[in-house]
Protein backbone atom coordinates (compact mmCIF):
# COMPACT_ATOMS: atom_id res chain seq x y z
CA UNK A 1 0.00 0.00 0.00
CA UNK A 2 1.83 3.40 -1.26
CA UNK A 3 1.63 6.29 1.65
CA UNK A 4 2.12 9.19 -0.85
CA UNK A 5 0.32 12.00 -3.12
CA UNK A 6 0.75 13.72 -6.09
CA UNK A 7 2.44 16.26 -4.20
CA UNK A 8 4.76 14.27 -2.07
CA UNK A 9 8.33 14.41 -2.48
CA UNK A 10 11.29 11.60 -1.75
CA UNK A 11 15.11 11.98 -1.13
CA UNK A 12 17.97 9.92 -1.64
CA UNK A 13 18.67 7.69 1.96
CA UNK A 14 22.61 8.13 3.77
CA UNK A 15 23.08 5.04 2.67
CA UNK A 16 22.86 4.79 -0.91
CA UNK A 17 25.70 4.76 -3.65
CA UNK A 18 24.92 5.97 -7.27
CA UNK A 19 26.74 5.47 -10.64
CA UNK A 20 25.80 7.22 -14.12
CA UNK A 21 27.12 5.86 -16.77
CA UNK A 22 25.59 7.49 -19.96
CA UNK A 23 22.27 7.87 -19.42
CA UNK A 24 21.91 4.66 -16.95
CA UNK A 25 22.29 4.93 -13.68
CA UNK A 26 23.44 1.94 -11.27
CA UNK A 27 22.39 1.80 -7.31
CA UNK A 28 24.03 -0.06 -4.37
CA UNK A 29 22.90 0.11 -0.63
CA UNK A 30 25.77 -0.04 2.15
CA UNK A 31 23.40 -1.83 4.64
CA UNK A 32 21.60 -4.34 2.37
CA UNK A 33 24.85 -4.73 -0.17
CA UNK A 34 21.58 -4.83 -2.63
CA UNK A 35 22.66 -3.56 -6.16
CA UNK A 36 20.29 -2.35 -8.66
CA UNK A 37 20.73 -1.37 -12.72
CA UNK A 38 17.93 1.29 -13.65
CA UNK A 39 16.28 0.93 -17.18
CA UNK A 40 15.64 4.30 -19.08
CA UNK A 41 12.11 4.66 -17.33
CA UNK A 42 13.40 4.30 -13.66
CA UNK A 43 16.56 6.28 -14.25
CA UNK A 44 13.92 9.14 -15.22
CA UNK A 45 12.53 8.66 -12.14
CA UNK A 46 15.70 8.65 -10.17
CA UNK A 47 16.74 12.14 -11.34
CA UNK A 48 13.57 13.24 -11.18
CA UNK A 49 13.94 12.43 -7.33
CA UNK A 50 17.59 13.70 -7.09
CA UNK A 51 15.62 17.11 -8.69
CA UNK A 52 13.60 17.55 -5.86
CA UNK A 53 10.75 16.91 -7.87
CA UNK A 54 7.12 16.27 -6.21
CA UNK A 55 5.27 13.03 -7.83
CA UNK A 56 2.77 15.23 -9.83
CA UNK A 57 5.92 17.26 -11.10
CA UNK A 58 8.09 14.41 -12.32
CA UNK A 59 5.17 12.89 -13.87
CA UNK A 60 4.08 16.29 -15.70
CA UNK A 61 8.13 16.73 -16.06
CA UNK A 62 7.90 12.80 -17.93
CA UNK A 63 5.36 13.39 -19.53
CA UNK A 64 6.10 16.76 -20.93
CA UNK A 65 9.42 15.36 -22.54
CA UNK A 66 8.01 11.75 -23.79
CA UNK A 67 4.36 10.37 -25.50
CA UNK A 68 3.40 8.75 -23.02
CA UNK A 69 -0.08 7.97 -21.41
CA UNK A 70 -0.63 9.32 -18.38
CA UNK A 71 -2.31 6.32 -16.94
CA UNK A 72 0.48 3.88 -17.78
CA UNK A 73 3.59 6.54 -17.03
CA UNK A 74 1.88 6.86 -13.39
CA UNK A 75 1.81 3.29 -12.68
CA UNK A 76 5.34 3.05 -13.64
CA UNK A 77 6.06 6.14 -11.21
CA UNK A 78 4.09 4.14 -8.99
CA UNK A 79 6.39 0.70 -9.63
CA UNK A 80 9.30 2.62 -9.46
CA UNK A 81 9.37 4.47 -6.48
CA UNK A 82 8.10 1.11 -4.46
CA UNK A 83 10.61 -1.11 -5.64
CA UNK A 84 13.33 2.43 -4.73
CA UNK A 85 11.74 3.02 -0.80
CA UNK A 86 10.99 -0.88 -0.59
CA UNK A 87 14.76 -1.13 -1.33
CA UNK A 88 15.49 1.60 1.04
CA UNK A 89 17.51 3.70 -1.90
CA UNK A 90 14.41 6.96 -1.57
CA UNK A 91 12.26 7.60 1.12
CA UNK A 92 9.53 10.23 1.22
CA UNK A 93 10.62 13.99 3.02
CA UNK A 94 9.02 14.93 6.07
CA UNK B 1 41.06 17.31 -5.24
CA UNK B 2 39.34 14.57 -6.69
CA UNK B 3 36.37 13.38 -4.31
CA UNK B 4 34.33 10.18 -4.42
CA UNK B 5 31.12 10.63 -3.04
CA UNK B 6 27.94 8.39 -2.46
CA UNK B 7 26.24 9.82 -5.31
CA UNK B 8 29.38 10.76 -7.65
CA UNK B 9 32.50 12.03 -7.97
CA UNK B 10 33.79 15.59 -7.71
CA UNK B 11 36.78 16.97 -9.38
CA UNK B 12 38.04 20.41 -8.34
CA UNK B 13 41.39 20.54 -9.54
CA UNK B 14 41.88 24.07 -11.58
CA UNK B 15 43.63 23.42 -15.36
CA UNK B 16 46.63 24.61 -14.15
CA UNK B 17 46.60 21.59 -11.16
CA UNK B 18 45.76 18.90 -13.60
CA UNK B 19 48.29 20.34 -15.64
CA UNK B 20 50.98 19.48 -12.87
CA UNK B 21 49.59 16.62 -12.10
CA UNK B 22 50.13 15.22 -15.82
CA UNK B 23 53.73 16.35 -15.66
CA UNK B 24 54.37 14.64 -12.43
CA UNK B 25 52.61 11.60 -13.99
CA UNK B 26 54.79 11.72 -16.79
CA UNK B 27 58.28 12.32 -14.68
CA UNK B 28 57.49 10.31 -12.02
CA UNK B 29 55.55 7.33 -13.11
CA UNK B 30 52.81 7.84 -10.27
CA UNK B 31 51.01 10.53 -8.24
CA UNK B 32 49.22 11.05 -4.98
CA UNK B 33 45.48 11.68 -4.76
CA UNK B 34 44.83 12.73 -1.19
CA UNK B 35 41.95 12.18 0.80
CA UNK B 36 40.32 10.51 -2.43
CA UNK B 37 37.13 9.50 -0.47
CA UNK B 38 35.11 11.87 1.42
CA UNK B 39 35.37 11.26 5.17
CA UNK B 40 31.80 10.04 5.51
CA UNK B 41 32.13 7.35 3.25
CA UNK B 42 35.43 6.74 3.96
CA UNK B 43 34.37 5.95 7.45
CA UNK B 44 31.33 3.76 7.11
CA UNK B 45 33.38 1.59 4.77
CA UNK B 46 36.28 1.30 7.25
CA UNK B 47 33.56 0.61 10.02
CA UNK B 48 32.91 -2.31 7.44
CA UNK B 49 35.95 -3.73 6.64
CA UNK B 50 36.88 -3.76 10.21
CA UNK B 51 34.21 -5.93 10.97
CA UNK B 52 34.89 -8.24 8.40
CA UNK B 53 36.57 -11.35 8.40
CA UNK B 54 40.07 -11.87 6.62
CA UNK B 55 41.54 -14.84 4.79
CA UNK B 56 45.00 -15.93 3.33
CA UNK B 57 45.58 -15.37 0.16
CA UNK B 58 49.06 -16.31 -1.96
CA UNK B 59 49.79 -15.04 -5.45
CA UNK B 60 51.42 -17.24 -7.22
CA UNK B 61 55.34 -17.11 -7.24
CA UNK B 62 54.62 -13.21 -6.44
CA UNK B 63 53.51 -12.73 -2.44
CA UNK B 64 51.48 -13.67 0.58
CA UNK B 65 48.61 -11.68 2.28
CA UNK B 66 45.24 -11.98 3.70
CA UNK B 67 42.15 -10.56 1.77
CA UNK B 68 39.10 -9.28 2.84
CA UNK B 69 36.23 -12.23 3.14
CA UNK B 70 32.90 -10.41 2.75
CA UNK B 71 33.21 -10.58 -1.01
CA UNK B 72 29.45 -8.57 -1.13
CA UNK B 73 31.51 -5.36 0.61
CA UNK B 74 34.34 -5.56 -1.57
CA UNK B 75 32.16 -5.19 -4.50
CA UNK B 76 30.31 -2.51 -2.32
CA UNK B 77 34.24 -0.90 -2.62
CA UNK B 78 34.83 -1.53 -6.46
CA UNK B 79 30.91 0.47 -7.26
CA UNK B 80 32.10 3.28 -5.56
CA UNK B 81 35.17 3.44 -7.40
CA UNK B 82 33.40 2.76 -11.06
CA UNK B 83 32.98 6.15 -11.98
CA UNK B 84 33.11 7.59 -15.46
CA UNK B 85 33.77 11.35 -14.13
CA UNK B 86 36.82 9.36 -12.17
CA UNK B 87 37.66 7.61 -15.27
CA UNK B 88 37.68 10.43 -17.56
CA UNK B 89 39.85 12.41 -14.87
CA UNK B 90 42.32 9.56 -14.56
CA UNK B 91 42.48 9.06 -18.52
CA UNK B 92 43.26 13.02 -18.66
CA UNK B 93 46.04 13.39 -16.15
CA UNK B 94 47.81 9.89 -17.22
CA UNK B 95 47.42 9.73 -21.36
CA UNK B 96 45.94 6.33 -20.96
CA UNK B 97 43.65 4.30 -23.45
CA UNK B 98 40.04 4.47 -22.54
CA UNK B 99 39.47 3.11 -18.79
CA UNK B 100 36.27 0.34 -19.09
CA UNK B 101 36.42 -0.20 -15.09
CA UNK B 102 38.04 -0.79 -11.92
CA UNK B 103 38.80 -3.71 -10.07
CA UNK B 104 40.31 -4.08 -6.69
CA UNK B 105 40.75 -5.72 -3.64
CA UNK B 106 40.92 -5.23 0.19
CA UNK B 107 44.36 -6.42 1.57
CA UNK B 108 46.43 -6.82 4.83
CA UNK B 109 49.93 -7.50 5.16
CA UNK B 110 49.98 -8.31 8.82
CA UNK B 111 54.03 -7.94 10.89
CA UNK B 112 55.79 -10.91 10.88
CA UNK B 113 53.41 -13.10 9.46
CA UNK B 114 55.11 -14.36 6.82
CA UNK B 115 53.18 -11.79 4.02
CA UNK B 116 55.49 -9.88 2.01
CA UNK B 117 55.62 -8.86 -1.56
CA UNK B 118 57.91 -9.96 -5.02
CA UNK B 119 58.84 -7.52 -7.44
CA UNK B 120 56.25 -7.94 -10.62
CA UNK B 121 54.53 -5.52 -13.53
CA UNK B 122 50.62 -6.67 -13.15
CA UNK B 123 50.98 -5.98 -17.08
CA UNK B 124 47.90 -8.17 -18.75
CA UNK B 125 44.46 -8.92 -18.44
CA UNK B 126 43.53 -5.44 -19.86
CA UNK B 127 45.67 -3.65 -16.92
CA UNK B 128 46.18 0.17 -17.59
CA UNK B 129 46.91 1.84 -14.27
CA UNK B 130 47.23 0.43 -10.77
CA UNK B 131 45.63 2.62 -7.61
CA UNK B 132 46.27 1.87 -4.12
CA UNK B 133 44.56 3.72 -0.94
CA UNK B 134 45.12 3.45 2.50
CA UNK B 135 42.40 2.25 4.57
CA UNK B 136 44.01 1.91 8.11
CA UNK B 137 43.82 5.13 10.44
CA UNK B 138 47.10 4.39 12.17
CA UNK B 139 50.44 4.63 10.21
CA UNK B 140 52.45 1.61 9.88
CA UNK B 141 56.24 0.78 9.49
CA UNK B 142 57.69 -0.73 6.24
CA UNK B 143 54.82 -1.79 3.67
CA UNK B 144 56.38 1.17 1.29
CA UNK B 145 55.26 0.88 -2.91
CA UNK B 146 59.16 0.77 -4.82
CA UNK B 147 58.60 1.05 -8.42
CA UNK B 148 61.37 0.77 -10.37
CA UNK B 149 61.81 1.19 -13.97
CA UNK B 150 64.23 -0.64 -15.83
CA UNK B 151 67.05 -0.93 -14.00
CA UNK B 152 66.82 2.76 -12.42
CA UNK B 153 66.75 3.02 -8.98
CA UNK B 154 63.58 2.03 -7.02
CA UNK B 155 61.60 4.78 -6.40
CA UNK B 156 59.97 4.80 -2.64
CA UNK B 157 56.39 5.85 -2.41
CA UNK B 158 55.29 5.83 1.22
CA UNK B 159 51.49 5.83 1.60
CA UNK B 160 50.53 6.02 5.51
CA UNK B 161 47.58 8.31 5.27
CA UNK B 162 44.03 7.35 6.12
CA UNK B 163 41.89 7.44 2.90
CA UNK B 164 45.33 8.84 0.94
CA UNK B 165 45.47 6.72 -2.62
CA UNK B 166 48.52 6.27 -5.22
CA UNK B 167 48.15 6.10 -8.57
CA UNK B 168 51.09 4.69 -10.65
CA UNK B 169 51.68 3.06 -14.70
CA UNK B 170 51.98 -0.28 -15.45
CA UNK B 171 54.22 -1.26 -18.39
CA UNK B 172 56.25 -3.88 -19.48
CA UNK B 173 59.70 -1.81 -18.24
CA UNK B 174 57.90 -0.96 -15.25
CA UNK B 175 58.20 -3.58 -11.91
CA UNK B 176 56.92 -2.40 -8.07
CA UNK B 177 56.23 -4.41 -4.87
CA UNK B 178 55.72 -3.14 -1.18
CA UNK B 179 58.11 -4.10 1.21
CA UNK B 180 57.22 -5.88 4.29
CA UNK B 181 55.45 -4.20 7.08
CA UNK B 182 57.53 -3.57 10.42
CA UNK B 183 56.19 -3.21 13.94
CA UNK B 184 53.47 -3.86 15.20
CA UNK B 185 50.58 -2.12 12.82
CA UNK B 186 49.39 -3.79 9.77
CA UNK B 187 48.88 -2.35 6.65
CA UNK B 188 45.16 -2.62 5.05
CA UNK B 189 44.67 -1.24 1.45
CA UNK B 190 42.65 -1.54 -1.23
CA UNK B 191 44.30 -2.01 -4.40
CA UNK B 192 43.47 -2.76 -7.95
CA UNK B 193 43.58 -1.57 -11.74
CA UNK B 194 42.03 0.60 -13.95
CA UNK B 195 41.05 -1.79 -16.90
CA UNK B 196 40.44 -1.00 -20.54
CA UNK B 197 37.76 -3.96 -20.13
CA UNK B 198 35.07 -4.96 -18.96
CA UNK B 199 33.09 -1.80 -19.86
CA UNK B 200 31.71 0.12 -16.77
CA UNK B 201 27.99 -1.40 -17.33
CA UNK B 202 29.31 -4.38 -17.49
CA UNK B 203 31.13 -4.27 -14.12
CA UNK B 204 28.60 -2.78 -12.79
CA UNK B 205 25.94 -5.85 -13.51
CA UNK B 206 28.82 -8.19 -12.81
CA UNK B 207 28.86 -6.30 -8.89
CA UNK B 208 25.11 -6.88 -8.98
CA UNK B 209 23.65 -10.17 -7.14
CA UNK B 210 22.89 -12.30 -8.99
CA UNK B 211 18.77 -12.14 -9.82
CA UNK B 212 19.12 -8.59 -9.40
CA UNK B 213 20.30 -7.50 -12.25
CA UNK B 214 17.70 -7.52 -14.11
CA UNK B 215 16.64 -3.65 -15.00
CA UNK B 216 13.35 -2.73 -13.01
CA UNK B 217 10.91 -2.17 -15.24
Amino acid sequence: MKDWSSTSRFRVTSSTLARSFGDNVALAHMSTRHFHLLNPTATLIWNSVCAGRTIGEMERNIAEQYNVDPAELSKSVDAVLTMLSSEAFIEIQP
Amino acid sequence: MITIHKLGVEVSYSAQELADLRRQFEKNDFIRLPNLIDSALLQELYSQIEASEWENRAHDGIGVEICLKDSDLVSLINFVFNDQVLFRTIQDITGCENIGCFQGRVYRMVPASGHYDSWHTDVGDDRLLALSLNFGKQPYKGGTLQIQRKTNEPLEVSNVQFGHAVLFRLSDNMRHRVTNVEGDIPKTAFAGWFKSSPDLWVRLAELSRKGREEPVS
